[in-house]
């Protein structure tokens, strides 16, 4: 007893004089809710990885003046409910930022249980509808659906030309946003829209999809799907049955995770990302070359979106001097500028931060090989 | 013309398929009276076993048999550990909390053991498409449906002409009457969750190189097992042939001429408007006979 009285007294007495605020020791927490089984396990793992990378060198910085960050992972199971299960759990074990957003219809649903209580940051999920809310502390790394699909649009349509496009998607919130902005884009061609297949996520075959949509004969097949094992399934099928003369897949959804199962059936299938490693330089080069030594694995969009969450979030916090006065926060994160590897971010009044660039691809064996860039400012 | 026929072929490919997911699920039920939600595991762990055997350097079409054989042992050994002493006997409520619970274990271990994502499996046939008549037709799905042809129509034969056959048939009907006249009821119980869970496995690697091999691969297929089961009785496997071709085709015209949008719909639909007329399934058993 008498021992503890003396400890206490001293920590207490070494605090006061080094001028630490008694919370110095407690580590910051971030609840990171991520797919960690399910369908899309795999955005989670690519996660995961870059979210370790960049605490460990936000720890090693010193920021929040000493503090250690600590992510706690919540298993999202790519399901709304378990999404919403998962984000209800960190909130209540402390998290004073939640990471959250690898499917736009999940985060959807997790961003009502975070509005106007806790900051959230969605490192992947695209939907305009998830920012359109004005929930004062969300925020959003990639690029919304429209930003990119008005650009890939505008390269299929102007670039491809295409005369009749058949289109096939997951009938989700974020292929909604693409069929919306797909059909406005082409109001003003003479561009065709064939056929639209809109599936349920429970299809377990494509076959009688894909006969319907050759018998429309169109010249390019537009498919949007952001589930990796399905995306394969179906090029798989396409191929099957002969392939079109045009095709394209929707942006920032084509990782290695799917192109490796469709063994070769998407090859040549055009889309588009943020994010390409094919001639990266300064600063992506390092990312790249930093996570590929870390994690022996190859970074991907996923990657770079949660490790940015994570240095952005505790870069505003930093500033702002504060891990829980969630105004200051916003406000720090929307009136300044945050280096990554992908440039200078800003986030706007919705809370979207846009990417530098945006970069149109191609499959090429187990990749993605670089066919064209767009500055999306 | 030409799109009907097409559309016929892709229906009853599709069929044959599905109804080698539903038989195990109905000799399951029919014999144990288990509502197995474990089902869609066994399928992802049949996935996995001959993607494992082909890492060790086997063919494909050499791997299935043995991929089947590892199932079947996983299977056995679920069987006399867990569902022997918890679930015969037990009402249908507790196999689904069991089975459900058996199912996320199986999953969480092979993440753990083969990672989150989707694993390509290979088959000689590829992504082969067979020209006939001008029809198009996937040679992996046509393996698919003569391989589900000839096992369900050995496993039918085989349930009819032989002792075995019958004596999960007797089991199936009456356990107690079974056990009195002889049979051995544990032996026949194990056969048939064995039987079972290996014909979810042989589906898993049939459709592996179509679908790739994931953790949760079997989830989707394992739903549209139920309609089939249940549209054609639970516990009858004839129905499970007949629900799996009527959903099979059903799927294929709905897709084709009408909506994709509501196929996925279509199928419990079916099951409403057939278990309003038919209560007990198109070739399912009078409650009168189970018990």
């Amino acid at each position: 007893m008498r021992f503890k009285i003396l400890a206490t007294s001293v920590v207490a007495a070494s605090a006061l004089f080094c001028g630490i605020p008694a919370q110095a020791q407690e580590p910051v927490k971030f609840g990171v809710v991520i797919p960690l089984t399910g369908p899309t396990a795999g955005y989670g793992k690519d996660c995961r990885m870059a979210a370790d990378m960049a605490v460990e060198e936000m720890n090693a910085s010193g920021i929040l003046g000493g503090r250690k960050i600590e992510l706690m992972y919540e298993d999202e199971k790519g399901t709304p409910q378990d999404g919403v299960a998962a984000v209800q759990k960190a909130m209540q074990n402390g998290a004073k930022a939640i990471i959250a957003g690898m499917n736009s219809s999940i985060t959807l649903a997790e961003s009502a249980i975070t509005k106007n209580k806790v900051l959230h940051v969605n490192p992947g999920a695209q939907a305009d509808a998830i920012t359109n809310q004005g929930s004062p502390y969300l925020f959003q790394i990639n690029n919304t659906s429209t930003t990119n699909s008005t650009i890939f649009h505008k390269y299929l349509i102007e670039q491809m030309k295409p005369k009749t496009i058949a289109y096939m998607g997951e009938n989700t919130e974020f292929n909604k946003a693409v069929l919306d902005n797909l059909k406005k884009m082409l109001e003003s061609t003479d561009v065709k829209l064939v056929e639209v297949a809109n599936f349920e996520g429970t299809t377990t075959d494509f076959t009688s999809i894909i006969t319907r949509l050759k018998a429309a004969n169109p010249e390019m097949i537009y498919v949007v799907d952001a589930y990796p094992a399905r995306t394969a399934q179906i090029w798989k099928q396409i191929r099957q049955q002969g392939g079109f003369p045009m095709e394209a897949h929707a942006t920032g959804t084509v990782q290695a995770s799917a192109i490796r199962p469709a063994e070769g059936a998407m090859e040549g299938v055009v889309t588009g990302d943020i994010f390409i490693a094919e001639g990266a330089q300064g600063d992506m080069a390092a990312f790249i070359e930093k996570f590929r030594e870390r994690n022996k694995e190859e970074p991907n969009k996923v990657s770079l979106v949660c490790y940015e969450a994570v240095k952005v979030i505790a870069g505003a916090m930093d500033k702002a001097g504060t891990d829980s006065d969630y105004d200051k926060i916003a406000e720090t994160l929307r009136g300044n500028s945050w280096t990554t590897p992908r440039g200078t971010l800003t986030f706007d009044e919705k809370g979207r931060a846009k990417a530098p660039n945006f970069y149109i691809h191609v499959v090429k064996g187990d990749g993605v090989a670089l066919r064209d860039t767009f500055n999306v400012n | 013309m030409d799109l009907f026929v097409q559309t016929i072929i892709n229906g009853l490919i599709l069929g044959a398929g599905y109804a080698l997911v539903a038989v195990g699920l109905t000799v399951i039920f029919g014999t144990l009276h288990i509502v197995n939600f474990a089902h869609g595991a066994f399928f992802a762990l049949g996935a996995y076993a001959v993607l494992m055997l082909q890492n060790l350097g086997l063919n494909y079409l050499v791997a299935v048999p043995f991929a089947v054989l590892a199932v079947a042992t996983v299977g056995y050994l679920v069987e006399i550990t867990i569902v022997r002493r918890a679930l015969y006997d037990r009402g249908e409520y507790g196999s689904i909390i069991i089975t459900f619970a058996l199912a996320q274990a199986i999953v969480a271990a092979t993440i753990l053991i083969m990672g989150p994502d989707p694993l390509p499996v290979r088959s000689p046939f590829g992504q082969t498409a067979i020209s006939l008549f001008g029809f198009f037709l996937s040679a992996q799905r046509v393996f698919i449906a003569a391989t589900s042809v000839v096992v369900l129509a050995a496993f039918a034969w085989w349930l009819k002409y032989t002792v075995r056959g019958q004596q999960i048939l007797a089991v199936s009907q009456n356990p107690k009457g079974a056990l009195y006249s002889g049979i051995n009821v544990p032996l026949i119980r194990s056969l048939s969750f064995v039987l079972g869970v290996a014909a979810a496995g042989l589906a898993g690697m049939l459709l592996a190189p179509l679908i790739s091999a994931f953790p949760t691969m079997g989830d989707a297929n394992v739903i549209v097992a139920f309609t089939v089961v249940i549209l054609g009785g639970l516990g009858s496997i004839s129905g499970a042939m007949l629900g799996a071709l009527v959903i099979g085709l059903s799927n294929a015209f709905f897709e084709t001429y009408v909506s994709v949008s509501w196929t996925s719909a279509l199928g419990w639909v079916l099951v409403i408007l057939v278990l309003l007329f038919w209560p007990q399934g198109l070739m399912g058993r009078t409650q009168i006979n189970r018990h």
